[in-house]
């Protein structure tokens, strides 16, 4: 196991597609701070309260969980793509083990992203707010904002990395994730006649528990608790992974 | 010295037979020549010996043990499958250290075969801009990582160029003059003739024959290999 994880890193490091990824966050998490502190108390923004810093840390969340589902597609579809797949299961007979080491390398690539990104909105965001005639900055809700950093990250690459390995191909795993995102979860409640019916969806799930902690910003009442869509949410990421490592088991490797 | 066994391995996919109880053994110590027509079931009888695709019977091992439970298997076994196994993005001596880590195999090892194969100076480059004759060079590269016993290659001569070729044949003989046990698929008959010591002929999935190639030619009317080939397979 070790060694098929320590092939997997490599890889992510010797891949381009990961500096990329990386920064573009890194660089929206940055612009997002500057844009929370100069935007306070402009039009409908809010002015600066004392969650001012919780919600810099917060800001990038979407941002970090899309970068680790296509960082995971790139990476696991990747592998189809170049044909490398055929190596790897060469030198990993082993394909529970292969798809172990893969979904654990992009969850531990999307923690350490997490945690850099909250690194660099504290960096910018805290001497911007020092400048600013802001109240005093709330520390409470700050681990909690960093908690679903962390675990946006690592189960949205983990997701990606399922959709890669389940599809084999890029465009298609991101346009499934795409269209699942953006079209599935507004039209199931229509079909079903239920307003709350995608609270029970991934994308449901994850906008619920992305408010976790946050008592300032009390979500929409048609979600599930945080906490019960962070369950949800990290259900729906084990249950397509251990999809992602039956189906590689079976699979012929033609 | 490992030797190859296939004994009645099979694959059927719906109501095509691909390989059909198919039992050859491949000793080591020569240049065993893998032959056949165009879908007569070469590439999946080796996919089949590195375990990527499961047989619908029998089986393929290494003195006696599957693929998947070698202990060491790219140590054990050094494949070449398809030179489009390298990520473009990635320079020829990282798409080596990614594998070499794969399989626990240090850097220097990873210099020794791109020395061994003539990449060492195109080692900084990316693989993209790789000739096809380059990428069957690293390819090949790849296979000797883990200082295998045991070659199984599916069309290495491809996109090599007559140099490449004379190149290629003297590498395999030496492989083998060293006691490994080399199993290359070839469609390139002409080529293979001056370099391999045993054939295995396959047609439609059906082993055809197999033998040192010095026997199968004594005993019979053929001229060459192409001629044995032809006759046997048409």
């Amino acid at each position: 196991m070790s060694t098929a994880l320590a092939a997997e890193t490599r890889k992510l490091r010797a891949t381009r597609s990961t500096g990329f990824a990386a920064l573009a966050v890194l660089g929206l998490g940055a612009a997002l701070a500057v844009a929370n502190v100069l935007l306070a108390g402009t039009g409908q923004n809010a002015p600066l309260d004392e969650d001012a810093f919780q919600h810099i840390v917060r800001a990038p969340t979407g941002v970090l969980g899309f970068a680790m589902l296509l960082l995971g597609v790139l990476t696991a579809a990747g592998e189809y793509r170049h044909g490398t797949i055929v190596t790897t299961l060469l030198a990993q007979p082993h394909r529970g083990r292969v798809a172990m080491a893969k979904l654990s390398a992009v969850g531990l690539a999307g923690a350490l992203l997490a945690v850099a990104t909250a690194a660099v909105s504290a960096a910018v965001g805290l001497p911007l707010l020092a400048g600013q005639d802001a109240p005093a900055i709330d520390w409470g809700p700050v681990p909690t904002g960093l908690l679903v950093l962390v675990a946006t990250g690592v189960l949205f690459g983990t997701v990606g990395v399922a959709l890669g390995l389940l599809l084999r191909n890029q465009a298609a795993a991101l346009t499934l994730a795409l269209l699942w995102w953006f079209v599935v979860e507004r039209l199931v409640p229509v079909v079903l006649g239920d307003p709350e019916a995608n609270k029970w969806l991934p994308g449901g799930a994850a906008t619920a528990f992305a408010g976790l902690g946050d008592g300032s910003g009390a979500g929409p009442d048609d979600l599930l608790p945080p906490w019960q869509g962070g369950l949800l949410l990290t259900s729906y990421a084990v249950a397509i992974a251990a999809l992602a490592v039956v189906v590689l088991r079976r699979r012929d490797q033609t | 010295m490992t030797s190859i066994q296939l004994n009645g391995l099979t694959k059927r996919y719906r109501d095509v037979t691909a390989v059909d109880h198919l039992t050859v053994d491949v000793r080591p110590g020569a240049v065993t020549g893998f032959l056949g027509p165009n879908g007569a079931g070469k590439s999946t009888t080796m996919r089949m010996l590195l375990g990527l695709v499961r047989p619908t019977e029998g089986g393929a091992t290494f003195d006696g043990v599957r693929y998947e439970h070698l202990p060491h298997p790219a140590r054990t076994v050094g494949a070449l499958l398809d030179p489009a196994v390298f990520h473009p993005g990635h320079r020829g001596r990282s798409a080596l250290r990614v594998i070499g880590a794969a399989t626990g195999v240090p850097h220097s090892r990873v210099e020794e075969v791109l020395e061994a194969v003539g990449l060492a100076d195109a080692a900084r480059r990316r693989v993209g801009g790789y000739s096809m004759g380059m990428r069957q060079r690293l390819a090949l590269a790849a296979a000797l990582l883990g200082d295998p016993e045991t070659l199984v290659l599916d069309e290495p001569s491809n996109g090599l160029d007559p140099e490449g070729m004379r190149w290629l044949r003297g590498f395999l003989r030496r492989l083998a003059d060293e006691g490994r046990t080399v199993l290359v698929s070839s469609h390139v008959l002409a080529e293979l003739a001056q370099s391999v010591d045993d054939v295995v002929i396959i047609s439609r999935g059906r082993l055809v024959t197999a033998g040192p190639m010095a026997d199968l030619l004594a005993g019979s009317r053929h001229r060459d290999l192409e001629d044995l080939f032809l006759d046997l397979t048409s």
